[in-house]
């Protein structure tokens, strides 16, 4: 058993709402271990968004911790969480959020560290992910499952703790976000990261190793898998 | 190279900035060298003269067309002082040409020929070379009065006849051009008017060396520049004229920090993805400024190009005079105010919550 990667306890988030408060996570838990895939449904407006911001460092919980390979990062001041993010979190969005003045390959290598260029290889990922063909090509020239893609590979780039997607296949029809889902895990079994996504797509859940679903605050696990 | 890479993608866009861009700095430096070039009319002749200090009266306050100091003062002086000496005399009068009587400004600068204050010719012969008996060296404003180098002018309240010597270039003083001519000539004018006329300088030229130790009754040691500023008028047009241009750089700069600021409000969800991803604002604010940098300075440098090509293909009357360093001065200026208006876009960039790419379907 891989050890656990991405450790959210007692995550409390309420937003200011007109008069009131509203409790959008109530006291959420949630360990992910190297090389899993947690998938997280629900209704729409339930908080998965806002979990993944937490989980993701781009938002501060009311309450509860955030520990990313052992270290408390929610400890850590505001303005060092660009550099958190940058060294332990990767992000994957819902629609692919490229630089539409970057070439496919470019993408990549413009926002790689030196350092991990041993580790993660740019072009060999296009060739994981089946895009090769992207490499030279502007996002205007590329069909949107291609640029996702990209996107994903985008988010391993830095070598990365975690992996965070919010709706990655939401701009694609059924067929595609499936492979883009497949591609995910691929990346982050053979990468041993820990990965949190969230989805509407019931189809693609089966791919996940776990799923749970935010209702009213609560995170609980689905009993079917 | 992110910077360089967004340029390369948005040419169009780009280019058509740069072009506007360039245009109004090539404005600003075509209006500086104009600017430069009117204030070279009131002060060029004493300019160009090649003299460190002047030794002026004390009642003149610095102006130099007041100012008279005994002739035997210039042995006092060159007693002081290491540095070399020549005598001027300055003086406002009309010129005519013979069989002509319309009567044409000049300002006479008296000099001692073959001193260090006679400039070069570029036609003609020298005050000393000529054999003429009272020679004279026209600023070339003249040639376009059909006046040729040997012609005879008049002086229009002597009538005492001077051969023209030569010409010399770029010769002005008080939006007057100005004519050379020797001591000896100019004392037979002053004797002509005034039977009682005593031999007197306007000014003594020092040309270098050390003038901390001079002591001479009545007189001080003024340098050039501050004869400059005390030109009468010259100040107050020159600053008049240069805060113009300066207003004008700001502007300008002003225009590329707008601009720029307009593309970055569109560029927000870009930036707000760079920084979800881990991008710091110092690499954010590197690429703004990188891209700022890159529209200035090429934007300066096609725009010097062009004014100094146009310069030269610019008729002799435009007063058109653009140093190289003050060219140089106007592009830095230009390049450092974009800079410093570029600071808002970062400013606004640094403004960007990440939170808003997360979750967002709108693109
Ligand atoms: N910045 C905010 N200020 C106030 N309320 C907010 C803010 N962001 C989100 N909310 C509220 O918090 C709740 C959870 O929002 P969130 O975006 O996390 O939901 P979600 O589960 O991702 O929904 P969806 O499936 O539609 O993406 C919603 O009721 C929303 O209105
Ligand atoms: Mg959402």
């Amino acid at each position: 058993m891989s050890k656990t990667i991405l450790k959210l306890e007692h995550i409390t988030k309420s937003y200011q709402d007109g008069s009131g408060k509203n409790l959008v996570l109530n006291d959420v838990s949630l360990d992910v271990n190297g090389g899993e895939l947690v998938a997280i449904v629900g209704p729409s407006g339930s908080g998965k968004s806002t979990f993944l911001t937490i989980a993701g460092m781009l938002l501060s919980p009311d309450a509860g911790a955030i520990t990313i390979n052992g270290e408390r990062v929610s400890d850590s001041k505001k303005k060092n969480w660009t550099k958190i993010r940058h060294e332990h979190i990767g992000f994957i969005f819902q629609s692919h959020q490229l630089l539409p003045y970057l070439k496919g390959l470019e993408q990549l290598t413009l926002f790689q560290d030196k350092k991990n260029r041993d580790k993660v290889n740019a072009p060999d990922m296009f060739t994981e992910l089946g895009i090769e063909k992207c490499k030279n090509q502007y996002p205007s020239e590329m069909s949107g499952g291609e640029k996702q893609r990209i996107a994903i590979a985008r988010a391993f780039i830095n070598d990365p703790d975690i992996i965070l997607a919010d709706e990655p296949t939401a701009s694609l029809d059924g067929a595609r976000g499936r492979q883009v889902v497949e591609m995910i895990r691929l990346e982050v079994k053979k990468r041993e990261k820990a990965a949190v996504m969230v989805t509407h797509d019931e189809r693609v859940l089966d791919l996940a190793d776990r799923v749970y679903r935010l209702e009213n605050g609560a995170l609980t696990q689905n009993n079917e898998k | 190279m992110l910077a360089w890479k967004e340029l390369f993608y948005g040419k169009k866009k780009y280019l058509l900035i740069e072009l506007l861009i360039t245009l109004l700095i090539f404005m600003v430096l075509f209006l500086s060298g104009l600017a430069e070039g009117l204030g070279r009319a009131v002060v060029a002749g004493i300019d160009n003269l090649d003299a460190a200090y002047f030794l002026l009266s004390d009642s003149a306050e610095d102006i130099i067309t007041v100012s008279n100091v005994s002739a035997d003062t210039y042995g006092q002086l060159s007693s002081q002082t290491d540095g070399e000496l020549a005598a001027l005399d300055i003086q406002r009068m009309y010129l005519c040409r013979q069989n002509d009587d319309e009567k044409l400004n000049i300002v006479y600068f008296a000099i001692e020929p073959g001193s260090f204050l006679e400039p070069k010719t570029i036609e003609g012969v020298s005050l000393s070379e000529s054999d003429a008996e009272n020679p004279i060296l026209l600023d070339d404003d003249f040639m376009l009065e059909g006046i040729k180098v040997g012609d005879t002018v008049l002086d229009s309240s002597t009538d005492i006849a001077f051969t023209v010597a030569g010409f010399v270039k770029d010769e002005m003083y008080g939006h007057v051009s100005i004519g050379f001519i020797s001591i000896d000539t100019y004392t037979k004018l002053r004797t002509e008017l005034n039977p009682m006329y005593q031999q007197e300088y306007h000014a003594i030229a020092i040309k270098d060396g050390n003038v901390d130790g001079v002591q001479i009754e009545d007189a001080q040691i003024v340098s050039k520049a501050d004869i400059i500023q005390n030109v009468p008028s010259y100040t107050a047009e020159h600053m008049t004229i240069t805060m113009i241009v300066w207003v004008l750089i700001i502007v300008s700069a002003a225009i590329i920090g707008i601009f720029y600021y307009i593309l970055t409000l569109q560029k927000r969800r870009q930036f707000g993805v760079m920084k979800a991803i881990g991008v710091g604002m110092g690499r954010l604010s590197g690429i703004v400024i990188g891209q700022v940098c890159i529209i200035a300075v090429c934007g300066a440098v096609i725009a010097g190009l062009l004014t100094f090509g146009m310069a030269a293909a610019l008729p002799e009357t435009m007063p058109f005079y653009l140093k190289i360093g003050n060219a140089l001065l106007v592009m830095a200026a230009f390049i450092f105010i974009s800079i410093v208006s570029s600071l808002i876009s970062i400013w606004n960039i640094s403004k960007v919550d990440p939170i808003t790419v997360i979750g967002g379907t709108d693109e």
